[in-house]
């Protein structure tokens, strides 16, 4: 008999009972009671273009699907659709949203279970190319109108800078020279650094562009344009010519190419939605699982061009689905891996509050607590560690739960995240019997949850060395679990120092899931501090 | 909020050598909140001490529980076997949570492991700041809701002083200049002509200078008094 569930980003999987070991690398979920919890079926999908179209029609089989756009909505048959309605606020969990929209005329709030973000993205004139503003210089896209006699025997230039010649600016490129070239006679030069048209038809296209007469110039640093009466003069230094014979070319007009920029309602939406906005301006999707729809809140997905760590729209939407496809009947079976708080203990610092990245801690003000949604929470457990009163536990690696684990601990202690170390460990084959006396590799849900009672636990049971094992920085898919981490072993490291206690006992290192040779090199050099006569036969 | 801070691990070690059984005592109150003596923190110390002693080869006996609040009797009921027990009793509490437990228990010795620190609230930033000095005389509608004799190194009522640069104060340039803030604020609410005027020296007979102040609500009592 299988039972279906919930991984923490969302993702749902089977595990036969019969076989608990199957899922390795996720933990053993088998042990864990199970609830259940009733959902909002609706999906909302926030967005005007194809993103929002394609995840419209992929959802609404599955389950119904709420349309709002700023402007126009695609049409989706079936879909509820809002026109010209703006998000005003999002609150609640996953599964359980209450979204407030504006219309033009009425106010209205709609219960959905989970958020697609499927904004279009704006289009400006690629900023590293230092062009200034004159009626002479477009954007790639902006060109619509091509039977205007203005074009006829002109000199058109088209500028692609290092950020926009991508994929779809080079297609463009192409498209319009050899339009301009056979057409209205115009004479075409296409100036890049790189051009990206790695594909059999686009090659040809390249190709009918060359025969036409379109020249094509690659130049290395930088491009020098001006404007003045005659038109817009570009000069470049071409990496076949000499250096003073730099290659000048007055051209009627200068088509450049054009960078996604998002939508201004996208900061706004950020705040609503409290996800996360990466420097570009782009929404910041986890990039672990890929393909990477996923924001740092369970039931908030983002498709299209709004977000970072995109790929093809259509594989986006299929993920997607597959994701919110578990609110669909009404109800989430899912079993007790999240955080709970134990209300008589809570001191309400509001420190998971703070530190909690998926939002999954309320505060209950009518109730005076605060509240782990298990809707919501990823069970990283980095509350648990942090909250200063003991208040919250995770129901898989509880204290008690540790102290069962280390009752007859290895040599080395090695706590290893779920989301890295460990996979490499079991990849390694680390975990097997016959390495327990020298190394315990006990498993975290994320190096976050390490707090000092795992490190002092270990040393009180007969350790020699404890040694923590995160993801890289910047890579926590909790976001500074492992920095935590780290931070409490230093301090420890400043105990032990403290205490005449040699502090090379306890190290951490940062290890990736598919990086085994650095693992071993982690480990072995440890064990050989622990003790230098060492015994390194016994691992391989 | 009281805000706290923990001792050095050496200076700990240092208190608790004459002693074999120790009882660490943390409190659920303010020294939770500021993440100095929670339940975590006083679990830690413990740990941390077990594990001293093991190193040092020395025996020691370490047992811990957190009350809700060190400051009220009431709370102090479960501790009574514990406290039994103990030769000793490692606080981690603020001042007035260790000396009311040092009163129900007038024969054991009542060691801090925290120093208190002061009266603050949390900063942007992981932290707390000194906010309120308990002066017994609350002015702060004439400054715009920021403490100046808390927050301004010289104490001065009327500011500034005109030493900051670049908004940090000239005393210590670690701290932003608390005088600009209220400069800064008025303007924002466009009532910069609240501080032309001079404000009065303030009364300060209320503040400790007549030794420990006592407070008695006459028309409430908080116990029934006894007979």
């Amino acid at each position: 008999m299988s039972s279906q569930m919930q991984n923490r980003s969302g993702i749902l999987f089977y595990s036969n009972e019969g076989k608990p070991g199957e899922n390795s690398g996720f933990w053993d979920v088998m042990g864990a009671a199970e609830c259940e919890f009733t959902v909002h079926p609706a999906v909302l999908v926030i967005g005007g273009g194809e993103a929002a179209a394609v995840a419209a029609k992929n959802l609404i089989r599955q389950q119904p699907v709420v349309l709002v756009n700023n402007g126009n909505v695609p049409d989706v048959p079936e879909a509820i659709s809002y026109a010209n309605y703006k998000v005003t606020a999002v609150n609640g969990q996953a599964g359980r949203f209450t979204v407030s929209l504006q219309g033009p005329v009425h106010r209205l709030t709609v219960y959905v279970g989970g958020i697609v973000v499927a904004l279009e993205t704006g289009k400006a004139v690629d900023p590293a190319l230092g062009l200034p503003q004159n009626p002479w210089i477009s954007g790639l896209f902006q060109v619509n109108n091509l039977s205007d006699q203005t074009w006829r025997g002109r000199s058109v230039a088209i500028l692609l800078g290092r950020e926009s010649s991508s994929f779809k600016n080079t297609i463009r490129a192409l498209e319009l020279a050899l339009e301009l070239r056979e057409k209205h006679e115009a004479e075409v030069e296409i100036f890049f650094q790189h051009m990206q048209a790695a594909a059999p038809d686009f090659e040809y296209l390249h190709q009918c562009c060359r025969r036409a007469g379109v020249k094509f110039h690659r130049y290395i640093d930088e491009v020098k344009v001006h404007v003045n009466v005659l038109g817009v003069n570009i000069q470049i230094t071409d990496p076949l010519l000499p250096e003073q014979d730099a290659y000048k070319l007055l051209a009627d007009f200068l088509l450049a190419g054009e960078i996604d920029v998002p939508l201004p309602e996208t900061s706004e939406l950020n705040l609503m939605l409290k996800t996360c906005i990466g420097s570009n301006g782009f929404f910041k999707s986890e990039k672990l699982p890929w393909p990477s729809t996923v924001s740092n809140r369970i039931g908030i997905h983002f498709v299209g061009d709004c977000h970072d760590h995109q790929v093809d729209l259509q594989t986006e939407v299929m993920v997607v689905a597959a994701q919110l496809a578990h609110y669909a009947d009404g109800s989430v079976l899912l079993p007790q891996l999240q955080a709970v708080v134990d209300p008589e203990k809570c001191a309400l610092c509001l420190t998971c509050f703070r530190i909690c990245r998926h939002k999954a801690v309320v505060i209950d003000t009518f109730s005076q607590s605060v509240q782990v949604d298990p809707l919501a929470c990823w069970a990283c457990g980095k509350c648990v560690a942090e909250c200063p009163a003991q208040a919250l536990d995770l129901p898989l690696f509880s204290r008690q739960h540790l102290a069962g684990q280390l009752q007859h601990p290895g040599r080395l202690v090695v706590y290893a995240c779920a989301n890295s170390a460990y996979l490499a460990a079991e990849e390694a084959g680390l975990t097997q019997e016959k390495y327990k006396n020298s190394l315990s590799i006990l498993q975290v849900p994320c190096a976050g949850r390490i707090d000092y009672q795992y490190i002092i636990r270990a040393l009180q049971c007969g350790a020699s060395g404890v040694l923590i094992l995160s993801c890289p920085e910047g890579k926590c898919q909790s976001g500074d679990g492992n920095l935590r981490a780290a931070a409490r072993l230093q301090r420890m490291r400043h105990i032990m120092s403290a205490m005449n206690m040699d502090a090379k006992r306890l190290q951490s290192a940062t290890v990736t899931a598919n990086s085994v040779p650095r693992l071993l090199n982690v480990i072995s050099r440890m064990l050989a501090t622990l003790e230098p006569t060492g015994k390194e036969g016994e691992r391989e | 909020m009281i805000v706290l801070q923990q001792k050095d691990l050496t200076q700990i070690l240092a208190l608790i050598v004459p002693y074999q059984k120790i009882l660490v005592v943390g409190c659920n109150g303010c020294a939770t909140v500021c993440l100095a003596g929670g339940a975590n923190e006083t679990s830690l110390l413990a740990g941390t001490l077990r594990i001293a002693a093991i190193e040092q080869g020395r025996s020691l006996e370490v047992t811990d529980h957190t009350v809700l609040r060190q400051c009220e009797p009431e709370f102090l009921i479960d501790l009574v076997v514990k406290v039994g027990q103990a030769e000793a009793i490692l606080a981690l509490g603020c001042g007035a949570g260790i000396q009311t437990m040092a009163e129900s228990w007038p024969n054991k010795h009542f060691l801090p492991a925290v120093d208190t620190m002061f009266i603050g609230s949390p900063m942007q930033t992981e932290g707390w700041q000194e906010t309120c000095s308990a002066c017994g005389n609350c002015t702060l509608d004439q400054t715009f809701a920021i403490c100046v004799e808390t927050r301004c190194a010289k104490g001065l009522r009327n500011g500034p002083c005109g030493g900051a640069r670049d908004g940090m104060c000239e005393a210590n340039p670690q701290i932003e200049c608390v005088w600009l803030q209220v400069y800064a604020k008025a303007r924002s609410m466009g009532q910069l002509d609240k501080l032309r005027r001079i404000i009065p020296i303030k009364d300060w007979s209320d503040s400790r200078h007549g030794g420990p102040r006592r407070l008695l609500r006459e028309e409430k009592e908080i116990a029934e008094s006894p007979e």
